[in-house]
């Protein structure tokens, strides 16, 4: 079946969400989109503007963190990374130019939730007295108040006209006791996956359809415990075996215990019938309906691009705005906007659903009427008796695992006829803005989202504390400063470092400056040093540097104290250290033990101190060295090793892994990104030149592929996870261009200028 | 236009290919990167023992054949027809392979160091002049009748994955270029029967009357991609005042491409010149097709469903 885009200036029809930017840097005023994937490589000629896109992104993290549009250093990079003032970073550095980022949903998932679709609008409409108050009961009590329930008109109908069906479902119940035996029978009731999903399906629909009716909220938690009430349903279906139900609350256990694959489909069926129609309809009419209705609302999934762009620019004056810049919200839906907004103090958001955006969501939630869609226009249907082909035809057209979700896609295409019909418009389109409000705030300023981690193209050195760490966890200052041997040993290797006069000799200075920086910590900093090693020593100092951080906050050099605390991670380390396969070094990395030497705490009994150091050692020699002395290739590397194994849900931004690496360690270096991925859920952005990172990508690709790698494996790997991106100009712009990559991990676009045909140029030309 | 030939690895051993003789296959390979590729049966595998061969080979020969081969594989040069055995051992059994394709439909040429009829050994390999037989041709000028169109399309599509046609009056409402669709989805990725689904995606110009027959296009792209398997998009663009107009018309494939000089579609009243686009110049194309940096307004897209 074909779908058709109906609107014009449609951007493209996506299998992934996008994400898009301009104005930033060498990227100029059209918005480049790219899939938004787990691991994005990007490749290009140098000075191509792939740092540029990079930079662009974590901008674009650096905003949802920020209240300032300017980019002097942030919480996640510290100084690592300075982009400077929005002037500068700004397309051609004119600040009139204003840089959106821009998020296109296109996962149905993610749309369903938009629209309302699944619990969630359960959640918002579920709203009858009796079921919801009964489904926070026990199951029990759940049906002693449903047979007290007093039946609609319609309620009855419904009831009556399923009396037949019924009694054809009940015979096949009682031939699959008859299979099961009794034994059997009660194991598939208590166990059956159908149950609790046929379960879910009704529930969908009864409670859409009294919505109009009920006043409170049903939370999930009382789903689940409806849900669980297997004990009841079991005797329920035992004891009625064979029997006609009459009374809603009978089939309402009915279908709570009947599988999905045999009734629900029907069910919903001759309830949509008789809720809409209000009358007997011809079944093969009903379904030709049915199946329009659900091509329509695939269409109106499938083809509508809503995306959002955040446009952040200079002082906006606006009086309601109080950050120091503005940030305008534009909702769109197939580039047409229908809601616009601005960003309130406190990341609220303020947003008004535009003519167009009305009249858009009205068309999206219109009114139908049941009887129109039962006229024929064609559609030549074959009937499918038992619901079980329909419902699975439903869940495969709108995509979803659940008949209560499909239930939910239903209802929404035909508003109960008569009724308020305005009224259910007006509150879908408030739940329609209320969500996808929800949305842009989940994934645009949630602060507590992802963590964020740089690797410049050059990588941070720790210090000597860095590789210090208490036996109780993080070393106190204060213990360095009054252990005269741990003094000696470290701080006087840190402070030689530091290029002030008063860092070399007086300890108590430091101390003045850890109470300083407290207070001035970003002002100090501006006004007294301009040295980095001594801002990381003042970071040091300041305990709230998780809350202001600067310095080398949140850079690689912090990482190093995970490894001092964890053995396995110090296994896996040896293991990339030594091994014949990966750095094939000499070093070895240990950990030392040292306890403190305290006359005080002697003459007191008190217990020393102790501490771990981490060491690396070189094997040939015997020596301990420091990171910076191992060699570029291991120094550079091992903070992102270290970040991959370490960090969990988190974004990492990577200038070049490959430096100073081996050929076949690029290789490796892709694996651990991939089992990171996979097995830590990072994200990764990654600016590189190498083809060899490239090409295990696509093995793993083909691999996966193939099935020598499952899903669940930590290399399991699929063109989902990876988008590639070469960054490119034309004589006007620069852009990115998304390569395709196939299942077997071969690509589907040629590789502009050809794919690293370098060396075949230097050969044979 | 496109030629697929088929090399067994064995080829690529001494002493039949020396120091003497080595330049030839290195031709072969050279004109084969421009204009056709090599039907490996088991391309991993093809790749694996052809590299182990040549990586045996003193290094003068060594360096730029291997560099050849991986030149080819990254070019989508290198492609795999499914068999059913796990691993191929011998020459022969590569060869007998071959044959059985050769029989379904005739490759363009078969090396073997066994020479039989239906293959070539490198010893005649240095009686022919490769340029002429293996190289870019020229072009080719003929009607474009549904014949002559499919036997210029068969080398051209049978292992490709995907097709980009770029022929800005591509509107398939119009008998002649439904046809050539319904041509290239029949073509694409067949495999000597080995049927692949793959994607079609075309890229026209867009006009008012579009709007008056997209019902007919989605029923068209519809009906085909029940009959093929194929995936089809179909994207309308917009030419923008004082820009560049579409003009061209190309077939674009993730092997290769050819231009038309007249069109893409079925016209027996038409003739259209035909030739081989440089693979270095692909990429430019085709990102006049991309809305990242295009010049051109996508107004109107159609697909058919995954």
């Amino acid at each position: 079946m074909a779908t058709c885009t109906k609107t014009e200036k449609w951007t493209k029809i996506m299998k992934h969400n996008q994400l898009g930017f301009n104005n930033f840097k060498s990227f100029g005023d059209r918005i480049q989109m790219f899939s938004d994937k787990p691991i994005t490589l990007v490749y290009g000629a140098n000075s191509i503007g792939k740092s540029s896109f990079l930079h662009s992104q974590l901008y674009r993290e650096y905003l949802k963190r920020s209240r300032t549009i300017e980019f002097k250093r942030s919480d996640f990079a510290g100084d690592e990374l300075a982009l400077g003032g929005f002037d500068e970073f700004v397309h051609k550095k004119d600040a009139s130019n204003k840089i959106t980022f821009r998020n296109t949903i296109a996962s149905p998932n993610d749309l369903d939730l938009i629209l309302g679709n699944g619990f969630s609008k359960v959640k918002e409409f579920a709203q009858d007295g009796v079921i919801n108050e009964a489904l926070s009961l026990d199951a029990d009590e759940f049906v002693r108040r449903l047979n007290n329930y007093k039946l609609k008109e319609e309620e009855w109908l419904f009831t009556d006209s399923l009396r037949d069906t019924f009694k054809q479902y009940m015979a096949l119940l009682k031939s699959l006791r008859h299979m099961l035996g009794e034994e059997g029978f009660s194991d598939y009731v208590d166990n059956s996956e159908d149950l609790r999903r046929g379960f879910q399906g009704f529930f969908a629909l009864f409670s859409l359809y009294n919505k109009e009716h009920h006043s409170k909220k049903i939370s999930n938690e009382d789903i689940k415990t409806a849900m669980k009430s297997k004990t009841y349903l079991r005797e329920r279906l035992e004891s009625k075996d064979g029997e006609v139900f009459d009374r809603l609350d009978d089939i309402l256990i009915f279908i709570i215990g009947y599988s999905e694959s045999l009734l629900s489909a029907e069910v919903s069926g001759g309830l949509m019938s008789y809720l809409f129609s209000g009358k007997k309809s011809d079944p093969g009419k009903f379904f030709d309906c049915f199946k329009r209705a659900l091509t329509h609302l695939k269409h109106v999934n499938e083809i509508n691009s809503i995306s959002f762009d955040l446009t952040h620019g200079q002082k906006s004056g606006a009086s309601n705005v109080k950050s120091t810049d503005s940030v305008d919200i534009t909702v769109k839906v197939n580039n047409s906007i229908i809601i616009t907004g601005q960003l309130l103090e406190g990341k609220k958001i303020k947003a008004e659903v535009t003519d167009e955006g009305e009249l858009f969501l009205k068309n999206l939630y219109k009114v139908r009427s049941f009887d129109d869609a039962l006229k024929p226009d064609g559609y030549d249907v074959e009937f499918p008796y038992l619901g079980s082909d329909l419902i699975r035809q439903i869940m495969n057209v709108f995509e979803v695992q659940s008949v209560n979700e499909a239930g939910w896609s239903i209802l929404n295409m035909f508003p109960r006829q008569g009724q308020a019909k305005q009224e259910t418009v007006d509150v879908y389109m408030e739940v329609f803005v209320e969500n996808l409000l929800k949305k842009i705030h989940q994934n645009y300023f949630n602060e507590s989202n992802r963590t964020i981690q740089y690797f410049g193209p050059l990588r941070v050195y720790p210090n000597r504390t860095d590789l210090v760490v208490s036996q109780q966890g993080e070393i106190k200052w204060e213990d360095f400063l009054q252990e005269e041997s741990v003094r000696d040993v470290f701080i006087k290797e840190y402070f030689k470092d530091l290029n002030l006069w008063a860092f070399k000799r007086s300890p108590k200075l430091a101390i003045y400056l850890r109470a300083l920086s407290h207070i001035f910590t970003g002002r100090f900093w501006r006004l007294v040093f301009r040295d980095v090693s001594v801002m990381d020593s003042i970071n040091f100092f300041n305990k709230t540097d998780n809350k202001i951080a600067y310095g080398k906050a949140n850079s690689a050099s912090k990482l190093w104290k995970f490894l001092v605390s964890s053995e396995a991670l110090q296994q896996e380390m040896n293991h990339w250290l030594l091994d014949d396969s990966k750095l094939k070094s000499t070093y070895e990395l240990k950990t030392e033990e040292i306890t403190e030497k305290s006359w005080l705490r002697k003459i007191f009994f008190l217990k020393q101190k102790k501490y771990k150091s981490l060491k690396f050692v070189d094997k040939k020699t015997g020596t301990s060295v420091i990171p910076r002395e191992m060699g570029l290739g291991i120094s550079q590397f091992l903070p992102i090793f270290l970040a991959s194994k370490v960090l969990k849900r988190s974004t990492q931004f990577i200038e070049q892994p490959e430096l100073h690496l081996h050929p076949a360690l690029q290789c490796e270096v892709a694996d651990e990104f991939i089992r990171s991925m996979n097995t830590q859920n990072n994200r990764f952005f990654i600016e590189t030149h190498s083809e060899h990172l490239l090409l295990r990508i696509m093995k793993r690709l083909r691999h996966s592929s193939e099935g020598k790698l499952k899903k669940g494996d930590d290399l399991y790997l699929t063109p989902d996870d990876v988008c590639l991106l070469y960054v490119d100009d034309n004589a006007e712009f620069t852009y990115l261009n998304e390569l395709e990559l196939d299942d077997d991990g071969s690509l589907l676009d040629p590789w502009p200028n050809g794919f690293f045909e370098e060396g075949l140029d230097e050969m044979f030309t | 236009m496109l030629k697929d030939v088929f090399i067994c690895p064995q080829v690529f051993t001494e002493p039949t290919l020396n120091s003497s003789n080595w330049k030839d296959i290195k031709y072969l390979l050279e004109n084969i990167m421009n204009s056709g590729y090599i039907v490996a049966l088991k391309r991993k595998q093809w790749i694996r023992d052809t590299n182990g061969n040549i990586s045996k080979l003193e290094p003068k020969v060594k360096g730029p054949l291997l560099k050849l081969i991986k030149t080819l594989k990254s070019r989508e040069r290198i492609v795999e027809h499914p068999i059913s055995e796990s691993t191929i051992d011998e020459e022969s059994d590569w060869l007998n392979y071959a044959l059985q394709l050769n029989e379904k439909r005739h490759l363009f040429s078969i090396f073997s160091n066994r020479a039989l009829e239906s293959t070539l050994t490198l010893e005649q390999l240095e009686e022919i002049n490769i340029n002429e037989k293996y190289g870019l041709t020229g072009s080719k000028t003929f009607t474009l009748s549904s014949e002559n169109i499919e036997k210029l399309l068969i080398p051209f599509l049978s292992y490709a994955k995907k097709i980009t046609i770029i022929d800005p009056y591509f509107y398939i409402h119009e008998s002649r270029y439904e046809n050539s669709l319904r041509i290239i989805a029949k073509l694409l990725g067949e495999r000597r029967g080995e049927k692949q689904a793959s994607a079609i995606i075309v890229n026209c110009k867009w006009v008012g009357k579009i709007n008056n027959f997209k019902r007919v296009w989605e029923n068209t792209i519809s009906e085909i991609k029940n009959e093929s398997g194929q995936s089809i998009e179909i994207n309308c663009w917009e030419e923008q005042e004082g820009s560049i107009k579409m003009h061209d018309r190309y077939l674009i494939t993730n092997q290769s491409g050819l231009v038309s000089a007249a069109g893409t579609n079925i016209d027996v009243n038409q003739q259209s010149e035909w030739s081989v686009k440089d693979y270095r110049e692909q990429e430019d194309i085709l990102s006049q097709y991309k809305s990242n940096s295009s010049p051109f307004n996508l107004i109107y897209k159609l697909s058919t469903e995954e």
